[in-house]
């Protein structure tokens, strides 16, 4: 997994799920995705699904 | 126990904002809110602009934010606000020895008799009002530094209103502008009441819809009904409602006697000299002091020590505090402070910490001072209202926010909370 200027070894993948929201004005599509990084880390990132990217949740 | 029939009303309405805009003069020309103290979720009082914009006190901050998106939140700080009511408290006392405190911004003034002291009614009113605006420089010159433009004191704008009776004062203090004075003379009392809106009468949002669907719009309206009938229809509260809408009840101010002074002393064994034992003992002192039941309800503001020294001297130095207190460390300080520039020329046999002279507290002050967990939160509040100034100072903006949960329910981790500027 790649940061602005940084690099993790993701060890597990945990849970994934979909948010799907908020249609009737700007529609929110994301894929949500529960990881460990290397050093036991956990964090959740998500896909926006509208434009593409990525994002790192928290950490 | 003082009373006083004649009552003249000084109400400050919405006085925790006006004491924040005291501090931060911008608030005034900005929707405001203040979060509630039990729950940050919900806001506890609003100001006018907000209420314009449907902000009403009791809704929930995402609601808040809804309708009025540039509302300026804001952490309470009751005892910042307690200190302003017991400054305005103070000056009101130097006019009249009878004051009742009802809640923060409203306290009545007993005025029997200062007629004869300061002329009639309008002359006693010129010296409630000009006791206020005093009250109100106090209070700026507390105003913490960073405020550069001057603070407009919550006293300017009290209004005042005179009257037979704390009831009678209070209507007449609703009917007036802020800054300025009703007088409502014993000969038109009964006119007067009669064409107030019942929303004067001390009751619950609902027994005031209810009145309102029953068409009673003033209190004459409520008066034309045999008090029977609206006893029976509100109870024991209606008859007090009819009562008071009658002018039949003219409730009288009930003041307090100013405490006698309060000692507490201790002798030493042996004659000490050591300053450092001299400042424990004194504090210790303070805190046995503030103890005294007596004490209860009011702050003091001149506090002595005298020792007994050696071979028959004697020691004494009396602080008058500028802001009343009932914190012990505000007490002793200035004591411990004069202890190091002025200390005893000889060795003290006997140390005594002296109460002398008390300003009235309020009810909220003897909730907080109570509530040893209040207490302490007060404290910490302090220490984190200077270490927010110290960043302040160093970085020259504020760089600290606070955590305010908006949707904790949302599935958008992001919309679960708020960040707003920490003010302290």
């Amino acid at each position: 997994m790649e940061g602005d200027e940084k690099r993790w070894r993701v060890e597990t993948v945990g849970e994934v799920w979909r948010v799907d929201d908020e249609w009737w004005r700007q529609p929110i599509s994301r894929r949500y995705v529960e990881v460990v990084l290397e050093g036991g880390k956990h964090t959740v990132i998500f896909e926006d699904l509208n434009s593409g990217h990525w994002f790192m949740q928290s950490i | 126990m003082l009373q006083s029939d004649l009552a003249v009303c000084a109400w400050i309405p919405l006085f925790p904002l006006r004491c924040e805009e005291g501090r931060r003069p911008d608030l005034a020309s900005r929707p405001t809110a203040l979060l509630s103290l039990e729950d940050t979720r919900r806001v506890w009082i609003v100001s006018p602009l907000a209420r314009r914009m449907g902000v009403r006190p009791g809704v929930t901050v995402s609601q808040a934010i809804g309708l009025c998106p540039p509302l300026v939140l804001l952490e309470p700080d009751p005892v910042w606000y307690d200190e302003q009511f017991a400054h305005l408290l103070l000056a009101l006392s130097r006019v009249s020895p009878v004051i009742e405190p009802a809640e923060l911004g409203r306290a009545y003034v007993g005025v029997d008799g200062l007629e004869g002291l300061y002329g009639g009614p309008e002359r006693v009113m010129a010296e409630i009002a000009a006791a206020a605006a005093e009250a109100g420089e106090a209070a700026a010159d507390l105003v913490p530094v960073s405020s550069a433009a001057p603070a407009a004191s919550p006293a300017s704008a009290a209004r005042l209103g005179w009257g037979r009776g704390k009831f009678t004062a209070w209507v007449a203090a609703t009917r007036a502008k802020p800054g300025e004075f009703v007088i409502v003379a014993d000969e038109g009392r009964l006119e007067f009441l009669a064409s107030q809106p019942v929303a004067a009468l001390p009751l619950d949002p609902d027994t005031h819809r209810r009145l309102y669907q029953l068409g009673l719009k003033t209190l004459g309206d409520l008066t034309t009904l045999p008090e029977d009938a609206v006893t029976s229809q509100f109870g024991r509260l209606g008859r007090l409602v009819w009562r008071l809408a009658a002018g039949l009840i003219t409730d009288p101010v009930m003041g307090r006697e100013v405490p006698e002074p309060i000692t507490a002393a201790l002798d030493f064994p042996t004659p000490i000299a050591d300053r450092v034992i001299l400042a424990n003992t004194m504090d210790k002192l303070v805190e046995r002091a503030l103890k005294s039941p007596r004490r209860t309800g009011w702050r003091v503001h001149i506090v002595r020590a005298r020792a007994a020294l050696e071979q028959g001297a004697s020691w004494l130095i009396e602080i008058t505090l500028k802001d009343p207190s009932a914190d012990q460390h505000r007490l002793a300080a200035p004591l411990k402070a004069r202890l190091e520039q002025a200390p005893p020329t000889g060795a003290v046999e006997r140390l005594a910490v002296e109460f002398t002279a008390f300003a009235p507290g309020t009810t909220e002050l003897q909730l907080f001072a109570c509530d040893a967990e209040s207490a302490a939160r007060a404290g910490r509040r302090q220490a984190l209202r200077a270490a927010v100034h110290e960043i302040k100072t160093r970085l020259k903006r504020s760089t600290l926010y606070h955590v305010i949960e908006v949707h904790p329910w949302s599935r958008l981790p992001e919309r679960r909370y708020a960040l707003i500027d920490y003010e302290p």
